[in-house]
């Protein structure tokens, strides 16, 4: 994966700034993707609302933005991810509590709840979304990083995009780690062995949702603008549908996702017009019915444990010399 | 001289209408094996599950070594002392063995939300997921994906598990059952060792097992501990007779 990485610095190389700018937004919903399935795949958790944080955080940038000046990177950033964690910390508290396809119905009301705060009051421009007229930039001694430079914006999406990929094998590498995926295979028995799995599963809430929200405050800067869509939960369920699409047992998985379905989208948009969202869905759900893993481990997360069993191939432990 | 390790007074559950504990109390000492009988649906999983939080109590307390933990969570109670095996093998199947002692050991002991790993703690979990391997026979299967092993071994690597976390009280619910004849009377002696230093609850059903390894026994019947005291005392006990071992009170 570091190689992958690293061969797509070369990528500017290569392409011009439209194919630059398209990797660069492929590269940020493969943060959020990513980000989602810290708490899908390795959390057990199927949050609905990875959206909200993702929209959040470019609503918070362009609210804190001063009118025609440019915002500063550094603490833009940081007010808009201190916000989402705090945000995050308060809806996990609170639909943690509960698990299965009640957690799915819980945070999606919260994360239609943020949706209809944006469309539905002045605080962001109503539905109509609002725009955000300068771009963030930083100024350090001599270099200055400006997002509103294809090339500088590209790079930056790409080292998040890693950065956001070691810190999550990182983290999965660590006992936190240990304690997370113990917590999703077995929780009784990792409360029994001593892991305290409700703060393990609110942290690592927090921490995807504050992945999230970088991704979401890239893709404000990128675009210059921002809508009530971003937080709702079509985008949400298209997150989850990239986790499903690239698998969640492995942490660049989603990222995969991200890059088959943006291309499709793109794709099928040039070549069948008005049609596009038709075959949009219809390869979808065929990728995802035919290629088995993703699905799976979605539905057996979800479902009541004795209820996926019956349809899973039943694993026997295996008879050692005659004995059982 | 032996210290009561854990103290249980007047513990009831109640499942709506069905009282599944009624009014239990009992010592455990360190250093013994106490062992909890009683027919299918007399209330053990339900005690065990009391003693280490699984379930909330309706009424009554439990102390460890004079502590009152009552109304702590289950992963307290492990870090406090109180290690269990459920009836239900439990084991993570994909993890390998020693990725399960190791996991066990680490979770009850270090700090479960460290996002980086501590060399010495990494050493020091490593030795007690070895120890708890070797003290239950498992040392030669670390490398043994779980799911592969015999249910036999899934039962040993149960009470591995429990083991790994250093506990001082074991709480242990049929860690015997469905072994073979000889794989369950290693397993015994195996326990018989466990219990030194430590105090053991054991619930079991085998009872020539039970008379060889156990010091004390209480019977259960209905969620109501009938008999308690040393194993050949309750032996002789009429009521229990009656009531478990199949006998008429006035026959035999
Ligand atoms: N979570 C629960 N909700 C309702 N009833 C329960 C629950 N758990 C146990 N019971 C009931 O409580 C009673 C005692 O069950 P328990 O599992 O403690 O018995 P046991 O002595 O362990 O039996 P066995 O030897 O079969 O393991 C049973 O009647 C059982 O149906
Ligand atoms: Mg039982």
């Amino acid at each position: 994966m570091a190689a992958m990485f690293a061969t797509a610095l070369f990528l500017p190389l290569v392409v011009g700034d439209y194919y630059l700018q398209f990797a660069a937004k492929v590269m940020l919903l493969g943060i959020l993707a990513m980000s989602l399935n810290l708490n899908v795949g390795f959390g057990g958790m199927v949050s609905l609302c990875h959206a909200a944080f993702f929209g959040l955080a470019g609503y918070v940038l362009v609210l804190v933005t001063p009118e025609y000046e440019a915002p500063n990177l550094v603490w833009t950033l940081l007010v808009a991810l201190a916000v989402v964690a705090l945000v995050a910390a308060v809806i996990g508290a609170l639909s943690l509590r509960t698990r299965g396809i009640y957690f799915i119905m819980v945070t999606l009301a919260f994360g239609e709840m943020l949706y209809f705060l944006f469309h539905d009051t002045s605080i962001g421009g109503g539905s109509d979304g609002i725009f955000l007229y300068v771009k963030p930039l930083l100024t350090l001694g001599g270099l200055s990083i400006d997002l509103e430079n294809p090339l500088t914006f590209y790079m930056v999406a790409l080292v998040c995009c890693a950065l956001s990929w070691a810190l999550i094998t990182h983290l999965l590498a660590s006992p936190f780690g240990d304690s997370l995926t113990a917590a999703r295979d077995n929780e009784r028995r990792a409360m029994s062995l001593g892991i305290p799995v409700f703060a393990v599963r609110l942290v690592a809430f927090i921490v995807s949702a504050v992945m999230a929200g970088l991704a979401g405050y890239l893709s404000a800067a990128q675009f210059g603008f921002v809508a009530p869509q971003m937080l709702g939960w079509h985008m949400s369920a298209v997150a989850l549908v990239m986790v499903v699409l690239g698998g969640t047992r492995k942490v660049a998985g989603p990222l995969f996702g991200a890059v088959v379905l943006v291309v499709l989208e793109d794709i099928l948009k040039i070549y069948l017009g008005e049609q596009w969202k038709l075959v949009y869905g219809g390869v979808i759900v065929a990728l995802v019915l035919f290629l088995p893993g993703g699905l799976q481990d979605i539905l057996r997360l979800t479902l009541p444990q004795g209820w996926f069993r019956r349809t899973a191939p039943v694993t026997q432990p295996i008879v050692v010399g005659g004995k059982q | 001289m032996t210290k009561d390790l854990l103290v249980v007074e007047g513990l009831s559950k109640r499942f709506g209408g069905l009282l599944a504990v009624s009014d239990v109390s009992l010592r455990l000492r360190q250093g013994e094996i106490h062992a909890v009988i009683g027919p299918n649906g007399a209330g053990k999983s339900s005690l065990i599950n009391l003693l280490s939080g699984d379930l909330s109590v309706s009424a009554g307390r439990v102390l460890l070594e004079g502590k009152d933990v009552t109304g702590e969570a289950p992963h307290r109670r492990c870090r406090a002392g109180i290690g269990r095996s459920y009836q239900k093998t439990t084991i993570f199947h994909e993890r390998t063995v020693l990725d399960n002692v190791r996991l066990a050991a680490q979770s009850a002991r270090h700090n479960t939300l460290a996002m980086r790993r501590v060399r010495s703690v990494e050493m020091e979990t490593e030795a007690a997921a070895l120890a708890a391997l070797q003290e239950t026979g498992l040392a030669d299967r670390a490398t043994t994906v779980a799911r592969q092993m015999s249910h036999g071994e899934q039962r040993q690597l149960e009470v591995a598990m429990v083991l790994a976390t250093k506990p001082k009280v074991l709480l242990l619910d049929e860690p015997l059952a469905g072994m073979g004849h000889s794989e369950a009377k290693r397993m015994a002696e195996v326990i018989r060792g466990l219990a030194v230093g430590r105090g053991i609850l054991l619930v079991e059903h085998d009872m020539d097992i039970v008379f060889a390894i156990a010091d004390r026994l209480t019977v259960m019947a209905d969620g109501q501990v009938i008999a308690s005291g040393a194993v050949e005392e309750v032996r002789r006990n009429a009521k229990v007779r009656a009531a478990y071992l199949g006998e008429t009170e006035d026959g035999a």
